[in-house]
């Protein structure tokens, strides 16, 4: 096997062999897989997804770009510690995990799902009763909401459901 | 359909690996799975496949009877 070979990027995971080698492996940062600070973050989280949706009927266009900067800059920081804090499981392709893993992996999936066609439900609901009246600069911050809770939502369920690791 | 509640494993996977004088790191590398999973086996909160069973087993050097049962196992046995 080359070194290339080593670190191949799955394209649809979007995640790297040695990213996930690493992150399945560290324990350096102990605290961060206890129960109480993965759920810290997905309590922080969650709320900013909600502003980020809600943004564009805050106030004025400038206040709006500015809550919408700031949530989302603080989004994508937690969201690396999100997924780190779950170990990438909820990313991580089959051929990199155990069959525990797999398995909590699965299941994490099914809960995703049906999270997100009730978030999915109550936002197509609030854009008809809107019309779907809203602006370009709107749209944007709600798409971006929208593809964080995509990308997020594994690794919240996660978060929130895993017991905090033994030593 | 409603789903009855998965019947408990046993294992001796603790005893004998202590007994082999191996850690759990050691022990999940042989079988190539996380070191937490081992941890889960010990503690009866995870069932394995067949064919993690077999891998275990034969890390410890082991027959499955010997590591895995259906029934309690007997102290001391």
């Amino acid at each position: 096997m080359t070194e290339q070979s080593k670190n191949e990027f799955y394209w649809i995971e979007g995640v790297t062999r040695k990213e996930v080698e690493t992150a399945l492996s560290a324990n350096k940062h102990p605290a961060l897989y206890r129960r109480s600070a993965r759920r810290t973050i997905v309590v922080i989280y969650w709320p900013l997804i909600v502003l980020l949706f809600l943004a564009p009927s805050i106030g004025t266009p400038k206040i709006t770009s500015y809550v919408s900067a700031i949530a989302g800059a603080s989004l994508i920081a937690l969201f690396f510690a999100l997924r780190f804090s779950v170990r990438l499981i909820g990313d991580a392709p089959t051929e990199l995990l155990d069959e525990r893993l797999i398995a909590i992996r699965d299941r994490t999936y099914l809960s995703a799902y049906r999270w997100l066609s009730f978030v999915t439900g109550i936002t197509l609901g609030v854009g008809i009763a809107r019309d779907f009246s809203f602006g370009v600069d709107q749209w944007g911050s709600i798409m971006v909401a929208f593809v964080m809770l995509i990308a997020g939502l594994p690794s919240m369920i996660l978060a929130w459901q895993l017991p905090s690791e033994e030593p | 359909m409603s789903r009855q509640k998965e019947d408990p494993v046993y294992n001796r996977v603790e005893e004998l690996r202590s007994t082999r004088g191996l850690t759990r790191q050691q022990l999940a590398d042989l079988v190539e799975v996380h070191y937490q999973t081992i941890g889960y086996l010990e503690r009866g909160e995870y069932s394995p496949s067949l064919i993690l069973a077999f891998k275990i087993a034969k890390a410890l050097n082991a027959e499955i009877p010997e590591v895995f049962s259906i029934k309690p196992f007997k102290k001391g046995a």
